[in-house]
């Protein structure tokens, strides 16, 4: 069963809005007013306008395992021009959400990867209107471009857990750590 | 009248000696003598003096005198009295002599003497002191007293007299006869007394020996009680009475009745009735015996029967002894072990005595427990040993399944923990022992051969949700390429969740089902529009290659290439080939790892399997349920009459502004 109904207010873009939280290094720019730099994160929508939304994360089969792909989200933005003050820029925090009642919950989250615009002529009126179509990727293309020359614990050997701890040092994005539990004491006497 | 005559020519010199009196208490004798010259040829005769001396008993006399036997036969020369003291004794053997110068005539001529000896009676006296030999045999209640003789004063001894008394002034003294040898009876325990003699003659009552003393020994213990308690035995008893002098006790425990073979001597304090002994193997009769001190100990306590030493195991928690004991190995106990505790830590000990000479083969004997185990899981155990010093056992090692740890020699009875011992689970329980490590060879009956307690035993299962452990590694790559590599080696996912933050999740059938998507509309399940099912293909392999990156000795790269197969599915459906790059740690005890792993890839892929791969689904049907979709959760997808449980590997959203579809992708499990 197909149901269509208008998303708005249901479904949201979003990106930090900076101004409101103070200067951030490489994402500010010169002119904006800024905030107190004491607001936490704050996210300003730009769903209205957004015109379709694709999301696609996951694994890709290779072969007998799975290989973790990169996930992205691509939208198109009406009367935005990247060339001249657009909203979006490389590497820019950038979430998909569903509103469920006021609450956000992400659908994706990432950092803008490509930024690609659009002239086409409106022959009725023979103006450009700009359209740009915005890729955002997740932490995986992070880590993809991450290097990583071996694992070597000191004992030769180690948990998979103790592994992931030991790879986090390499990140550059978030990782969240599988907890190193101590050994579980099945006896004693 | 002892006359002592000598003749000088015609004449004889006679000396006359007699006892006149006698003085005891002077101990001396008055002796009168006489020295006459006596002729009868009626015709000698000279006016002019000759000399004359005599001696009566050293005692010297001389003159001169004249004679004429015209008209008489006998001339007195001279006479005189003298008191001659005795010896000690009251004796006196004296010797006389007299003599005379030349007569000056030709028929008496001369000179002329006479002598000779004459004892004299003796004196009688009361009798010397005798002379103390000792006392002896001395027991709780009666000495041996003995002197000897020193004379008997020159009168028969009538009797001797022994005097005994408690206090060396002799006041309140007992006085019995003897001939020289008195045992005196019914004497006080634990009291000195005094002893002398004397002799009594026809004088008297001779002088009292010197005095000797002695302490009359306490009476022995009554022991009351000899009984086991716990794993020792004690015993308790009655102070002797009167315990005057009382030091202590001596307390001796053997396994045979003449005390030959003891197996616990010690010392207590005088105020202290009771004594334990510890540590003695059981099975055994024991006897038991106490003396009080004083200078000297006391007679031994009486003989109380034998206790049977049973010692109990406690509560093993279910450890038991391993092997089979060589002929002549006794344990303390029925199980071979008890429990107690040792240091404030409960313990396990192992007790054993040889009865005659004994062989014990390394890894012959021991102690062991099964566990519950999880097959594949790793698991360790530690534990602590402490010897017995005496023990003739040292060393010691863990073993566990297909696997044995280092021995270790417990060289002195401190605590030594053994070298963790990790292994890997092959199945629902795992046994794990204590061995002795070490060949023995005991040439006689030896107490004890084993005497070491186990403490501090804990297992533990390995940290980590998985059982296999990676092998380090010099795998050049991306970060994404080794998440993957530790992830394809233990079966786990790694993603970037809907935050942006990279997560790990567990194999799909160690979740829980998160979401059912359905082709019907049912209660709590998401009524997909859409969906794509047939014969997965493209992840059949019956041929795996494996690559298992690793680090060699020499520090560069080891990746060793194992490649399996599945006969019957090539056979079926040809050769399907494919690759997989692993990270497993392959030695000992996870050396069953990698073959495993390899195993269980295969077993899972060899034959082609139905699979719904996919669903499309309206989340405005539910845009909570779709906000809450995440990769890797574990979901069930009906289709008909088919119910495939899934892990989401997939997820699309598709949003427009009135529409908003979610393809979900999915692998079976």
């Amino acid at each position: 069963m197909i149901i269509e109904r208008p998303l708005l207010g249901h479904v949201d873009i979003q990106t930090p809005d900076y101004r409101a939280m103070g200067f951030t290094l490489g994402l500010s720019r010169l002119g904006d007013l800024l905030g107190d730099g004491t607001t936490g994160q704050v996210w300003r929508s730009l769903i209205h306008d957004a015109t379709e939304l694709q999301i696609k994360r996951g694994f890709i089969r290779s072969g007998l395992g799975l290989r973790t792909d990169v996930g992205l989200m691509t939208f198109t933005i009406q009367d935005s021009d990247p060339l001249h003050g657009g909203e979006f820029q490389p590497g820019q925090h950038v979430r998909a959400v569903a509103l469920i009642g006021d609450e956000p919950r992400p659908l994706f989250t990432g950092k803008v990867a490509d930024i690609s615009g659009a002239y086409p002529l409106n022959k009725s009126t023979g103006e450009l209107r700009p359209r740009t179509t915005i890729t955002v990727a997740d932490a995986v293309s992070i880590h993809t471009q991450t290097p990583r020359y071996g694992a070597k614990p000191p004992a030769g050997l180690e948990t998979f857990e103790e592994r992931i701890a030991r790879l986090e040092s390499s990140s550059r994005s978030p990782i969240e750590v599988p907890p190193l539990a101590d050994p579980r004491e099945v006896y004693a006497f | 009248m002892p006359t002592f005559d000598r003749p000088v020519g015609a004449a004889t010199l006679r000396l006359i000696v007699n006892l006149a009196a006698q003085d005891t208490a002077a101990n001396s004798s008055l002796v009168s003598w006489e020295l006459q010259l006596i002729c009868t040829n009626g015709s000698s005769w000279n006016a002019n003096a000759t000399a004359w001396s005599a001696n009566i008993g050293g005692v010297g006399y001389s003159g001169g005198f004249t004679f004429d036997f015209r008209r008489t036969n006998t001339v007195v020369i001279a006479s005189a009295s003298t008191w001659l003291g005795h010896s000690p004794s009251g004796s006196l053997t004296i010797n006389v002599s007299g003599w005379i110068a030349h007569t000056g005539t030709s028929a008496i001529g001369g000179p002329g003497s006479t002598d000779g000896n004459m004892a004299l009676p003796s004196i009688s006296r009361i009798p010397p002191a005798p002379t103390p030999l000792g006392i002896d045999q001395v027991t709780a209640r009666s000495l041996r007293y003995r002197f000897a003789s020193a004379g008997d004063g020159g009168s028969a001894i009538v009797r001797w007299e022994v005097q005994y008394a408690s206090n060396a002034a002799f006041t309140a003294a007992q006085t019995i006869t003897s001939n020289g040898t008195s045992t005196v009876a019914g004497l006080t325990p634990g009291q000195q007394y005094w002893f002398r003699a004397r002799g009594v003659n026809g004088v008297g009552a001779g002088a009292w020996s010197g005095a000797s003393s002695a302490v009359t020994v306490l009476d022995a213990p009554v022991t009351t009680s000899w009984a086991q308690s716990g794993a020792d035995l004690i015993a308790t008893w009655t102070p002797p009475a009167p315990a005057t002098g009382l030091t202590g006790y001596r307390f001796q425990v053997a396994t045979d009745t003449a005390f030959v073979a003891i197996v616990a001597a010690f010392t207590v304090g005088p105020t202290t009735t009771t004594a334990v002994a510890t540590g003695l193997p059981g099975g055994r009769l024991y006897y038991v015996r106490v003396a009080a001190l004083t200078a000297q100990p006391s007679e031994w306590s009486a003989a109380v029967p034998a206790v049977l030493l049973v010692l109990a195991s406690g509560d093993l928690d279910r450890w038991s002894r391993y092997g089979v004991p060589p002929a002549g190995l006794v344990y303390y106990t029925g199980e071979g072990i008890r429990r107690g505790v040792v240091g404030g830590k409960q313990g396990l000990w192992l007790e054993s005595y040889s009865t005659g000479r004994v062989v014990v083969a390394p890894g012959m004997i021991g102690i062991q427990r099964s566990i519950p185990t999880t097959p594949g899981r790793a698991y360790t155990i530690r534990l602590t040993l402490a010897r017995s010093a005496d023990a003739r056992a040292h060393t010691y090692q863990l073993s566990a399944p297909g696997i044995s740890g280092d021995p270790v020699t417990l060289n002195t009875d401190a605590a030594t923990p053994l070298p963790p011992l990790t292994w890997v689970a092959t199945s629902t329980a795992s046994t794990v022992r204590v061995l002795l490590a070490e060949a023995l060879d005991v040439p006689d009956a030896t107490t004890p051969v084993e005497r070491v307690v186990v403490t501090d035993i804990r297992i533990t299962e390995a940290a980590g949700y998985y059982a296999a452990r990676l092998r380090g590694t010099v795998y050049e790559s991306n970060l994404a390429n080794h998440f993957d590599l530790a992830c394809n080696s233990v079966g786990a996912t790694w993603y970037a969740d809907r935050n942006n933050l990279t997560r790990f999740s567990l194999p799909g059938n160690a979740l829980p089902v998160s979401a059912i998507f359905s082709d019907r509309a049912l209660e709590g399940a998401l009524n997909y529009v859409g969906i794509d099912a047939g014969y997965d293909t493209r992840s059949m392999v019956n041929v795996l290659e494996a690559t298992n990156h690793g680090i060699g000795d020499d520090g560069l790269a080891d990746d060793p290439t194992e490649t399996v197969e599945n006969p019957s599915s090539i056979s079926l459906y040809g050769p399907r080939k494919d690759k997989i790059d692993l990270n497993l740690y392959s030695l000992p005890p996870y050396d069953a790892a990698f073959r495993d792993r390899l195993a269980d890839i295969l077993a899972a892929s060899f034959e082609p399997a139905r699979l719904i791969g996919s669903v499309t689904w309206n989340a405005q049907q539910d845009m909570t349920a779709a906000a809450a979709l995440e990769l890797t959760q574990r979901c069930t997808v009906q289709f008909r009459d088919t119910v495939q449980d899934s892990q989401l590997i997939g997820l699309e959203h598709t949003i427009t502004p009135t529409r908003w579809l979610v393809t979900a992708r999915f692998i079976k499990l």
